[in-house]
């Protein structure tokens, strides 16, 4: 974010089969804020299901990002 | 003991006390380096300001998106669970990586040629400053646009 300018950044974090997904914020230099979602069970179905949504969403933002 | 052999011993410590330091980052005339999977949170929030705020709706826009899935991909995450839910309990960090998020990731397809986009795996980067360099390294990424 420091490189490239951006104000928000999304990730996840994975232990096990718990998914996490998280927002970064960058607030203003070297000063940051952050969300962590609900847990997503990656062992249930509708819980992969929206694992896979959000991934394909991030996706579709990157390449939109790249196209504009 | 002898002062020419004293003396000889004395400057090979200040040498190996130099080198010591320099490997630990407290070399006066150099920038620390951290590593993100080494540095510690106390040394982190000294390097950046950070903090987790409780907001959930930051994530709605996000996870309530009008995706649909095709019908294909619902016996794919299906299948995902079924070869793996009675096993991940015991997965390592890499079972984990191999058999469930790569796969995942594979589904989602981060590959696109023509926009010159893909996906990284431990990508090392760093970040520099005058007072610090932080390296990372990224699970998945994509080159500046």
């Amino acid at each position: 974010m420091e490189l490239n300018d951006w104000k928000f950044i999304k990730g996840a974090y994975i232990t096990g089969s718990h998914w996490h997904f998280v927002i970064l914020e960058k607030l203003e230099r070297h000063k940051y804020q952050y969300f962590i979602s609900q847990n997503f069970d990656s062992t249930k179905i509708e819980d992969l299901t929206a694992i896979y949504k959000n991934l394909l969403f991030v996706k579709n933002e990157i390449f939109a990002m790249v196209e504009a | 003991m002898n002062s020419e052999i004293e003396l000889k011993l004395l400057k090979e410590i200040e040498e190996l006390k130099r080198k010591v330091h320099l490997l630990e980052g407290q070399d006066d005339h150099q920038i620390p380096t951290y590593q993100y999977r080494k540095i510690r949170d106390a040394e982190l929030k000294k390097l950046f300001e950070i903090k987790q705020k409780l907001d959930k709706q930051i994530f709605e826009q996000w996870f309530n998106n009008p995706i649909e899935i095709e019908h294909s991909v619902e016996v794919f995450l299906n299948d995902l669970i079924a070869e793996n839910e009675s096993l991940v309990e015991y997965y390592h960090e890499e079972d984990l990586k191999i058999y469930l998020i790569t796969p995942l990731l594979n589904k989602i397809k981060f590959l696109n040629r023509e926009k010159e986009i893909r996906g990284f795996y431990e990508l090392s980067m760093s970040y520099v400053t005058d007072q610090f360099i932080l390296m990372v390294r990224l699970i998945l990424s994509y080159p500046k646009a």
